[in-house]
């Protein structure tokens, strides 16, 4: 039996409106999807909207929809690829709730979006309609079972032909609807028709020029397409901005940023989702002076960026949470020579491999105590593309000016989604300063702490007088070998008291929303946006709500517990597991919490709860409103 | 004066010495400048510099003042080592300021060709102090004396500093041609050009002929880009018609008539003493050149033996010898 598609699939096949009897809807934002089987090229048809959306002078955030296998089996729910576009006249500052259109190249990965709560009630969905008549049965059933799940709902289903159009162009039409779709959204959204043809070519550069064409027919083909059969257009309006802007994803940023802030190394072993990273820099180090070395395995990588640190260059390395294991035992004995290292953790669902392609922030832990003994040291995190690319200058300048690891934990989310922020200008001081490689100071030792602060200046190899013998033992001031009580207890205090020395520096986080309230909710790294968007929406609502964004994890910002006490309730909104307290098994005491919510109750003493969720996709404000709706202490002001 | 006929092909061939002598001393001073810099400032520009340096996120998360006690040393404030640096900055300015000039020599009409040498490259020197305060100030060895900035003769360079002089071009009148005592000048990179003015001894500089000093007579520059290339130290003289002309490459060969190449020797003996010596002393540098020139009757080419050259290493190089224990670790030769 075949079933027809929902009743609100109207018209079954799509109008035959001309475009000028289209209806226009004006709106401050919209989100998108594409999504496809991996292969087809639904990610670089939303990546080229979403560029261009940014060049237009619109917000936007986008955010990968990856499947976790290379070659994922074709038309399979898990193996959905593509990528979400929130486009707003203002700034964008997360992925938003739900997709209020989308671009289904099968009902398969149409479906797996729907199960995932990732559509809108009243989603437009424009789907290749080939698969409701492919000559094989079982898809055909496939197509049908699709249907009717999800059938009876407010979707406005709009069939589009594209195996059928590509064909008329090309004659594997699988290669060749990313741009047809294209073309679609082009129209729809009134993208301007140029930029987009450029963003094309841009694609091609490397290529010959018959398939530039043939992408810009099928490009072409598309957008007449929707003119002739899609009867209504979104404006989302763009406003120009004063400055210059650009759009880039998290990894992108800390590429550049790495170079602006006058890093000469990158070591690293590739792993996802950091190992963008590295291809980006690898493009371009070479022409600023430096190197990307692909060591053999991720302790090397960690090996060869301490090694070239401690000669005196400006080294860094990234890596993501099972690196991020394998590079413990460097981290500690970086953190013991006070040898400087800038450590990238782009983090992704774990433990062990985990959800190599999907965002969590459960590395925080790992980051903060994952090495043996005691082992003080700097943990930041950015919390948006711009602060990815600002932060790899203040993470060089901190770990040299205190000779520790300053560990930068980004995460998928922001890795792989494209925020337009504005151009950053890059300034002659963040580059490092030459090394002075004067003779050292008659007496002075390699670890001459001075003790109100517990720093010590730094030798480099090739000072004169300043040989030392650099080791991971326990050692004194001239860097010998010591053992004995009074040697050990003296390095651990200063290898801690310049940690304390630094957060006496931090200023106190400021807190969006009023100073006090019935609830706090605290977060960190990528999930600011959506935190804000729903704090937003919850004050909207009338609740007594403010929340906190943390950058330094280790050590933590000062004034915390100050701030607490000013609200009646503080939660963590993270993206990493904790138990849930409505679970029968769970009790007060044997409840395991967010990692943020662990670290703050143990600072500050205050009995921080937690609201975390471990979907292997960022958190959606509209999820966090519910959370803190939930969690307003009893008789919160409404 | 470097546009005078005579100096012209000396300095043509310098220009590269020059320019490195010359962009050493801007360099140095321009880091002086930013230490004298970073002394001057107050806490408040300290501040900024740190704030500019941590970037715009630690805009409002991080107090610069106090990141600033970090990464500036106390030891800065020292007001006695601000002044020699001051000095040093004076120095290396006036000395960068001079440029072609500071290799440019002049011997008055009777005067003395060492004393007016030795005091050019005291002067040269002059750098080498600015650059040894510095470093005693950078190192925290400033010990309360003034820092002394002013010239630094010669015999107190240092191996590296006599890598680093730039050439001097000395206008010397023959009748004041004295060169045997420059050879304590020839060490390291050191290169002296004499602009011969005037009739002077046939073969001057003959006895400055050993293994590793290049040695140039010419009347028209020839051979001063083969001089100038040369690593080790040398000495050249623009002379006159009536002089000899040849050519001490040390790299040509390992016996002294193969690096000797003698294109002219002047038809007459001298007749007359000059420059203090008499016409059989004349005659006799004459007969030097021309014996070390000539092949001994009866010996063979030395032709593919080593050649010496300063920056050779000794058989005794730390280098060499691991080198060479690397290889007996590795060596082959015994296996199957």
């Amino acid at each position: 039996m075949r079933i027809a598609a929902p009743a609100a699939l109207l018209p079954d096949k799509a109008s035959e409106t001309p475009a000028a009897v289209a209806t226009v809807t004006t709106l401050p934002g919209h989100t998108l999807e594409v999504v496809s089987d991996s292969g087809e090229g639904a990610q670089r048809c939303a990546q080229i909207f979403g560029t261009v959306s940014a060049k237009m002078g619109n917000g936007i955030w986008t955010v990968e929809i990856i499947p976790a296998e290379i070659q994922p089996p074709p038309r399979h729910p898990t193996s959905a690829s593509g990528n979400r576009v929130r486009i707003g006249t203002g700034a964008v500052t997360n992925w938003g709730d739900a997709a209020d259109l989308i671009v289904a190249f099968n009902e398969q990965a149409l479906l797996q979006r729907f199960r995932l709560g990732a559509l809108a009630d009243d989603a437009i969905i424009l789907i290749e309609d080939m698969w409701a008549t492919h000559a094989d049965p079982q898809i055909r059933n496939a197509w049908d079972d699709a249907m009717e799940e999800l059938g009876g709902r407010s979707f406005r289903f709009i069939n589009v032909p594209m195996e059928e159009q590509c064909l008329t162009i090309v004659d594997n039409a699988r290669l060749g609807k990313n741009m047809f779709a294209l073309g679609l959204l082009t129209c729809i959204y009134g993208r301007d028709l140029d930029l987009v043809r450029d963003a094309i070519a841009q694609g091609f550069l490397k290529k010959a020029k018959s398939a530039l064409q043939t992408n810009l027919d099928l490009f072409e083909l598309g957008h007449r397409w929707a003119e002739q059969h899609i009867d209504f257009r979104i404006a989302v309006p763009a406003v120009k901005p004063d400055r210059a802007m650009v759009a880039m994803n998290g990894n992108q940023a800390i590429a550049l940023g790495s170079i602006a802030a006058g890093m000469e190394l990158c070591a690293m072993y590739p792993i996802t989702p950091a190992t963008s990273a590295s291809h980006y820099l690898s493009d371009v180090f070479e022409k600023f002076g430096g190197i990307v070395h692909q060591a053999e395995d991720e302790i090397a990588a960690i090996g060869v960026a301490l090694g070239s640190s401690f000669a005196g260059k400006v080294a860094f390395t990234i890596t993501s949470g099972p690196g991020l294991a394998l590079k413990t035992e460097f981290i500690a004995l970086a953190i013991m020579t006070e040898t400087p290292l800038v450590l990238v953790d782009v983090q992704r669902g774990g433990p062990s491999t985990g959800l190599p392609t999907k965002v969590e922030q459960s590395d925080l832990l790992a980051a903060l105590y994952g090495q043996p003994g005691d082992a003080p040291h700097v943990v930041m995190a950015p919390a948006t593309m711009e602060e990815c690319f600002l932060c790899m200058t203040t993470a060089r300048r901190i770990a040299e000016a205190l000779r520790t690891v300053v560990i930068v934990l980004s995460d998928a989310n922001l890795a792989s989604g494209v925020q337009r922020f504005p151009r950053p200008e890059p300034s002659e001081h963040w580059l490092a300063q030459p090394l002075d490689l004067a003779p050292v100071r008659d007496g002075l030792r390699p670890y001459d702490w001075d003790p109100q602060r517990g720093v010590s200046p730094r030798i480099v190899p090739g000072q004169p007088g300043g040989m030392f013998t650099a080791t991971g033992l326990s050692h004194d001031e001239a860097s010998h070998v010591g053992y004995t009580p009074d040697v050990h207890e003296r390095g651990c205090q200063m290898r801690s008291r310049k940690l304390a020395l630094f957060q006496q520096m931090l200023e106190p986080p400021a807190v969006n929303g009023d100073p006090t309230g019935d609830l706090l909710v605290v977060g960190w790294g990528s999930t600011l946006g959506a935190i804000e968007e729903a704090v937003e929406r919850a004050r909207q609502e009338g609740l007594s709500v403010s929340s906190l964004h943390l950058r330094f994890l280790s050590p933590l910002e000062p004034g915390l517990k100050e701030i607490f006490q000013r609200f009646g309730k503080v939660m963590t909104i993270e993206i990493n597991y904790s138990d849930d307290p409505t679970d029968p098994f769970f009790t007060s005491e044997n409840r395991r919490r967010g990692q943020l919510c662990w670290l703050l109750r143990a600072h500050t003493l205050v009995d921080v709860d937690c609201w975390t969720r471990v979907p292997g996709e960022p958190l959606r404000p509209g999820q966090i409103l519910q959370a803190i709706r939930e969690s307003m202490p009893q008789g919160g002001s409404r | 004066m470097p546009s005078d006929g005579r100096f012209g092909p000396a300095f043509d061939g310098f220009q590269a010495p020059l320019s490195a002598f010359r962009s050493l001393l801007v360099n140095t001073g321009e880091e002086v400048r930013a230490m004298l810099l970073g002394r001057r400032s107050t806490l408040e520009s300290r501040a900024a510099r740190v704030a500019a340096e941590l970037g715009p996120l630690a805009a409002g998360r991080i107090d610069p003042e106090r990141f600033a006690t970090l990464v500036f040393d106390h030891q800065d404030a020292d007001p006695a080592a601000a002044e020699i640096l001051e000095r040093a900055l004076d120095v290396l300015t006036d000395l960068a300021d001079r440029g072609e000039r500071l290799s440019l020599v002049q011997v008055s009409a009777g005067g003395n060709l060492y004393d007016a040498v030795a005091r050019a490259l005291g002067e040269i020197g002059r750098a080498f102090s600015a650059a040894r305060a510095i470093l005693e100030i950078r190192s925290g060895r400033h010990g309360g004396d003034d820092g002394g900035v002013g010239p630094l003769p010669f015999g107190r360079w240092t191996k590296a500093e006599r890598r680093l002089a730039p050439p001097l071009v000395v206008r010397v009148h023959g009748s004041d041609l004295r060169p045997a005592a420059l050879a304590e000048f020839l060490d390291g990179r050191q290169k002296i050009i004499l602009a011969v003015e005037g009739q002077c001894v046939p073969a001057p500089l003959a006895r400055f002929i050993t293994p590793g000093t290049y040695v140039l007579q010419t009347a028209d520059g020839s051979g001063i880009d083969r001089f100038a290339a040369w690593e080790g130290p040398g000495i050249a003289a623009l002379v006159p018609e009536s002089a000899a002309f040849f050519e001490h490459d040390p790299a040509a060969g390992a016996a002294p008539w193969e690096r000797i190449t003698i294109t002219h020797l002047p038809e007459k003996l001298p007749r007359r003493t000059l420059a203090g010596l008499s016409a059989r002393q004349q005659a006799e540098e004459i007969d030097l050149l021309r014996s070390l020139a000539t092949r001994p009757a009866g010996v063979e080419s030395v032709a593919g033996a080593p050649t010496p050259a300063p920056a050779a290493k000794k058989k005794d190089d730390p280098a060499d010898k691991l080198a060479a224990w690397l290889l007996s670790r590795v060596d082959l030769s015994n296996l199957g």
